[in-house]
């Protein structure tokens, strides 16, 4: 009797489970400006969104979606906003075109191909991402964000690993990109054919680049952070047949290359600092570019170029042998850029372990001596006597190391007294 | 006996010095770069190399960097040029293949050329509805690239 109970409530209660709505189903029922609260479950179906909506994830929401449909795509609509989801696996994570008005935030994409792909759409907001990618090699994984043919794109506070490009833009205008980390990738933010776009505070360490900018115009690289790109053929920025371009205040430190101009024209690198890079900067076919106000310290080499040479003006170079005996805070000499020892170094990394060599060190000087004599292609008539970072202020007088001074001449000053009474 | 092993040595350096090998190479996708922009090989598809005259070879990430590197380059140092074939993704020697300019489709440089094996196959690829130019070699040397500055 027991079992024929059991099995009229199975039948009773079947057709409920059987019809319960797919996410799908419900995005479908909804009217458009709606917010839904998704529930703390998997989802192992792809939706799409053709209408104004806020979906909102809670703890534990999560996207599973295997094949190639993205998790969520954002088509043909305006005002959608995601929030506070999970996506996992899957060929792209979110997908938007030919939408207008889209904030995606709080989104975690892992393992996925690519995570978020946008054609043709205006108006969109990338915050607080987190995206990591698959294991293997970059050239077969897609990029964290992608842009393609769309203009006003904010992407921020977002963190991107192990994907092909962090960032990548084609033919978009106005993309502003600001306080992302950015590391493990082919290219941190990789630009072509772009327009207005401003990079501002991030943070791109260990890609094969950490800005690539390519065919791109009227745009800013300014405050950002770049450091450790040390793979083959790797560089801090590589600016190619780029124009109008600013290159301003960035911290750019232990790269193999700093910053590389290649066919850039009416461009600005300004106030930056270049750190203990394999080599500071290059110009290569990029003479006519403004680069004045940087501090290069620490560098292998510390520039280098084509014959056609790069513009230097009011730089800070440490392995300048100056006087300013008029203290004006320029050198009374001009600094001409050229380490033949430094050039070997780059083709033969071993080469530093002799940099201090008596041999080396004579080299090192006969070439400044030579420099000072002849005319070369990258000279700075106007070198700065002190790095800009020291001559914005006085430098930070340390309490503790005065105090801890003052001990060490007292405790040396009882010593020798007590050895000198004894 | 002397003179038969002087003649053996002799024999065996010059075949050391033989013809340089214009045999493509494959490309290496952690290391190689274009010549021309410095991008590195993700898209196979759409590579192209160059082998100069002393066996050197040049890679490049899209058709529009070859065809740059060679208008600039000393014509004699060229030995050999391919183009991966649009279809069949084998090299192609590039006096041999057939070009479509195709604004359409996505190149890594965005010089929206693509290379098939011969007129025909090219032909035949724009009458399944795709939309494009019919080129030749000579053609690209002085093509207006569009998108390039």
């Amino acid at each position: 009797m027991k079992r024929i109970v059991l099995l009229w409530t199975l039948f009773l209660l079947w057709p409920g489970i059987g019809y319960a709505e797919s996410l799908q189903q419900t995005i479908d029922g909804l009217p458009a400006g709606s917010e839904l609260v998704l529930e703390p479950v998997v989802y192992h179906e792809a939706v799409s969104i053709t209408k104004p909506l806020t979906i909102t994830g809670v703890p534990g929401t999560n996207f599973q979606v295997d094949g190639e449909s993205p998790a969520i795509s954002i088509e043909n609509t305006q005002d959608v906003q995601i929030r506070n989801v999970d996506i996992e696996q899957g060929d792209t994570a979110v997908l938007i075109k030919s939408s207008e008005n889209i904030t995606i935030e709080e989104i975690e994409v892992s393992e996925a191909g690519q995570a978020m792909e946008v054609h043709d759409s205006k108006t969109l907001t990338f915050r607080e991402l987190l995206v990591e990618g698959p294991a293997g090699h970059y050239s077969a994984k897609g990029n964290g964000v992608a842009l393609y043919n769309s203009e006003d794109i904010q992407v921020s506070d977002s963190t991107i690993r192990h994907m092909r490009d962090g960032i990548y833009a084609e033919k978009t205008t106005n993309l502003q990109t600001s306080g992302n980390r950015i590391e493990n990738s082919r290219y941190g933010v990789h630009l072509m054919y772009s327009r207005q776009a401003d990079l501002s505070k991030n943070e791109l360490s260990e890609n094969v680049a950490g800005v690539m900018l390519m065919m791109t115009e009227d745009s800013r690289i300014q405050k950002n952070t770049i450091h450790e790109h040390t793979s083959p053929n790797a560089s801090g920025l590589v600016l190619y047949e780029a124009q109008n371009i600013q290159v301003t205040g960035n911290v750019i430190s232990a790269n193999a290359l700093g910053l590389s101009l290649q066919k850039v024209k009416n461009s600005q690198v300004t106030e930056n600092k270049f750190y203990g890079n394999q080599i500071g900067m290059e110009f290569i076919r990029s003479a006519e570019n403004n680069t004045r106000g940087n501090e290069f310290t620490g560098n292998i080499v510390q520039l280098r170029s084509d014959a056609l040479g790069g513009m230097l003006a009011g730089n800070y170079y440490d392995d300048a042998s100056l006087l300013d005996l008029d203290e004006d805070g320029y050198g009374d000499t001009s600094y001409t850029a050229l380490q033949s020892y430094g050039q070997w170094m780059v083709r033969k990394p071993a080469y530093q372990y002799f940099i201090e060599a008596p041999a080396v060190v004579l080299l090192n000087e006969m070439d400044r001596q030579m420099n000072s004599m002849e005319s070369a292609v990258l000279m700075d008539s106007k070198p700065l006597a002190k790095p800009p970072s020291e001559a914005n202020g006085n430098p930070p007088m340390s309490l503790w190391r005065l105090f801890l001074g003052a001990m060490l001449l007292a405790l040396g000053g009882w010593i020798w007294k007590k050895e000198s009474t004894a | 006996m002397k003179k038969w092993i002087l003649i053996a040595i002799t024999v065996m350096v010059l075949s050391g010095c033989g013809e340089t090998d214009f045999t493509p190479r494959a490309i290496e996708a952690e290391t190689d770069i274009c010549a021309v922009c410095n991008m590195s090989i993700t898209h196979e598809e759409y590579a192209a190399q160059l082998i100069e005259q002393d066996g050197d070879h040049l890679v490049f990430d899209d058709l529009g960097c070859l065809i740059e590197h060679i208008n600039e380059m000393d014509q004699a140092e060229l030995g050999a040029a391919f183009i991966k074939d649009a279809q069949t993704n084998e090299w192609l020697n590039i006096e041999r293949a057939a070009y479509v300019y195709a604004p359409e489709e996505w190149t890594p440089m965005s010089y929206h050329v693509l290379a098939f094996e011969n007129t025909d196959a090219a032909q035949q690829w724009l009458d399944g509805g795709q939309q494009g130019e019919l080129l030749a070699l000579d053609d690209l040397y002085g093509f207006d690239w569009g998108n390039h500055h």
